[in-house]
């Protein structure tokens, strides 16, 4: 689905992305993770073609991102930003209605269109909020909107930047549930999570950044070492296995 | 939530229905006293007669012929100079304001006003105006055009491509525009000359003629039409460059694109009323409190707006203090300014814009 290689990225003088190569199945849910100020922003919307890497290549579904025009782009991805500020009142269902537009022709809006706004809002138990301005939200609810918009443009890639940074705990998990659903439903899922304990319970392989580079790539067990933890974000941390929900849990000493 | 305001808040047709047509009687009703309204006012009976007969719908013959002069050669090509440059100047800031994501953009704020009035004001300055008619309104196109290329230009070579360092670099270009047109007034060579800078540089609307009309009506009815079709591509740019573009929308063309559209209609705008401002912040600001930021609706209620609201200044300066005539500018400034500081306030105060 992603195919990453040499990617370099400056922005100003500074160089933020040093030689990134990396490889995602479709289906796969990535677990972006890294210390502040590690990459994990600027390499999700270099993949979204939001910033343009200096050097290297990135391919979407086997062919050059450069070469999709923007409404081909949104077909094949959606994109979640971290920062979900708003200042126009539109209602919450206008905005999900945006998430539509690469699908639709010219002056036209269809019955289809509808029917997935529908279901991706009531997925996201946005529906009961439809006819509220975006302006009178929580951040939290905001941030359930704009994942709503996402899934309602309905692409095979959905990148997603700290979508569950202002959720509580209840809707973490229905969140990052629904979009284990999704992937196991054939859709990719690349998302940045801080959280190291929801990223190693939903996430099938895990991606560290450390100072722009990629420090590990691979399955939990792989990523998640007291050592590298103790590198890379300097922590002491005890990681033992979560019977319960048979995953790694990290405790910070 | 009665019934008729949850149709109104989920129903689109039937909410652009009502509005547009709220919009159309309300301009039709200020185009009417508009022109029935003046030192020598003439029942709106009468007045709808004339259009009518003007219009070759009906054969009448119950006026007098000064009647028929005021109206058909006064009147009416000074309301429809207003309407154009009414329904250009809101729907310019309509557009602007989605670009920018600032509701307190207005077309005068990026320099692009203070542009085609240097270039409308070069036109009289080497003499081109005297050569050919057409050659002010085109120089002032060409004025508007340039400051919007200047500020992308320099916009697009800094690095940090946000929308403070647009409207800082708005504020840049018009000083310049001024210092400019300034230097132009002291250098100018004759008396005539002078007058003729200082009296444009006034604007207004006072002794517009069917040539101004023709001059404006194409370029600002075929440049609303093309911003309307832009409506849903300005609603997804007002949640930010990363969602357009991840939504699908080729930001950069949509940008250029309807600046520069903006861009013409401002310039023609100007070229035959001055530079009229708060138009493109105030018609909006009304409008979207009441039926929301949606530009699919926004836009073609502005342009309606707009028009009105240009119609009722300028009918206000001409009856307000009598017989003295009063710039249409001074009146769009005195209702503007006072609803712009109140709506500063509110939004301050926490009440979305």
């Amino acid at each position: 689905m992603i195919d990453v290689s040499n990617l370099h990225v400056t922005l100003g003088d500074k160089q933020i992305l040093k030689n990134i190569n990396f490889h995602v199945a479709p289906g796969e849910f990535i677990g972006l993770i890294g210390p502040n100020g590690s990459g994990k922003t600027t390499l999700l919307k270099t993949i979204a073609q939001l910033i343009t890497a200096k050097e290297g290549k990135i391919k979407i579904a086997g062919k050059d991102q450069k070469a999709y025009s923007h409404k081909e782009m949104a077909r094949h991805l959606s994109y979640v930003p971290q920062d979900t500020h708003i200042d126009f009142n539109f209602n919450v269902k206008e905005v999900v209605s945006m998430g539509r537009h690469a699908h639709r022709e010219f002056l036209q809006s269809n019955k289809a269109d509808e029917e997935i706004i529908k279901e991706m809002m009531l997925a996201t138990n946005t529906w009961r909020f439809r006819d509220d301005s975006i302006l009178n939200l929580s951040g939290g609810q905001r941030q359930l909107v704009f994942i709503a918009k996402a899934l309602a443009q309905d692409a095979p890639l959905i990148l997603l930047d700290e979508p569950v940074s202002a959720l509580d705990i209840y809707y973490q998990m229905h969140i990052l549930k629904l979009l284990q659903a999704l992937t196991s439903q054939g859709k990719t899922v690349v998302t940045v999570l801080h959280d190291l304990n929801l990223a190693s319970r939903f996430s099938e392989k895990l991606l560290l950044l450390q100072n722009g580079e990629v420090r590990t790539f691979g399955h939990s067990n792989e990523v998640l070492t007291e050592k590298r933890l103790k590198e890379t974000y300097h922590i002491d941390a005890k990681i033992r296995r979560d019977e319960l929900i048979d995953a790694l849990n990290v405790t910070p000493l | 939530m009665n019934k008729l305001t949850m149709r109104w808040k989920r129903n689109r047709v039937f909410k652009t229905t009502i509005t547009l047509v709220l919009m159309t009687i309300i301009l039709a009703v200020a185009f009417i006293v508009g022109v029935s309204l003046g030192p020598i006012s003439i029942p709106f009976k009468e007045t709808i007669m004339i259009f009518l007969h003007k219009l070759q719908l009906i054969n009448y013959a119950g006026f007098t012929d000064q009647q028929w002069v005021v109206i058909t050669e006064v009147r009416l090509p000074r309301v429809l100079v207003a309407s154009f440059v009414g329904a250009a100047l809101a729907v310019a800031g309509v557009a602007m304001q989605g670009l920018f994501r600032n509701p307190l953009v207005e077309p005068g704020y990026i320099g692009v006003s203070s542009g085609a009035a240097l270039g409308a004001v070069c036109a009289i300055f080497f003499g081109w105006s005297a050569i050919n008619q057409w050659l002010l309104p085109i120089s002032a196109f060409i004025g508007a055009l340039f400051a919007m290329f200047v500020i992308i230009i320099v916009w697009k070579a800094t690095n940090q491509r946000s929308i403070a360092v647009l409207l800082l670099l708005g504020i840049g270009v018009n000083s310049f525009f001024s210092a400019m047109m300034n230097v132009l007034v002291a250098t100018s060579k004759n008396e005539q000359e002078l007058r003729g800078i200082v009296f444009w540089l006034q604007g207004g609307l006072e002794a517009r003629t069917w040539e101004h009309v023709l001059i404006i009506s194409i370029p600002i009815t075929i440049g609303i039409i093309i911003l309307f079709l832009f409506g849903s591509q300005l609603n997804m740019m007002l949640l930010g460059e990363d969602h357009a573009k991840t939504s699908g929308i080729n930001t950069r063309v949509t940008r250029n694109f309807v600046l520069t559209i903006a861009a013409l209609i401002t310039g023609a705008a100007v070229a035959v009323s001055g530079i009229i401002g708060f138009i493109g912040l105030v018609v909006p600001h009304i409008l979207r409190l009441a039926i929301g930021p949606d530009h699919r609706l926004l836009l073609p209620a502005s342009a309606l707006g707009g028009a009105a609201f240009l119609i009722l200044a300028d009918l206000i300066s001409r009856m307000v203090i009598q017989p003295i005539t009063l710039q249409v500018g001074v009146v769009s400034a005195l209702i503007g300014a006072p609803l712009f500081v109140f709506l500063i306030i509110r939004a301050y105060k926490g009440v979305s814009l």
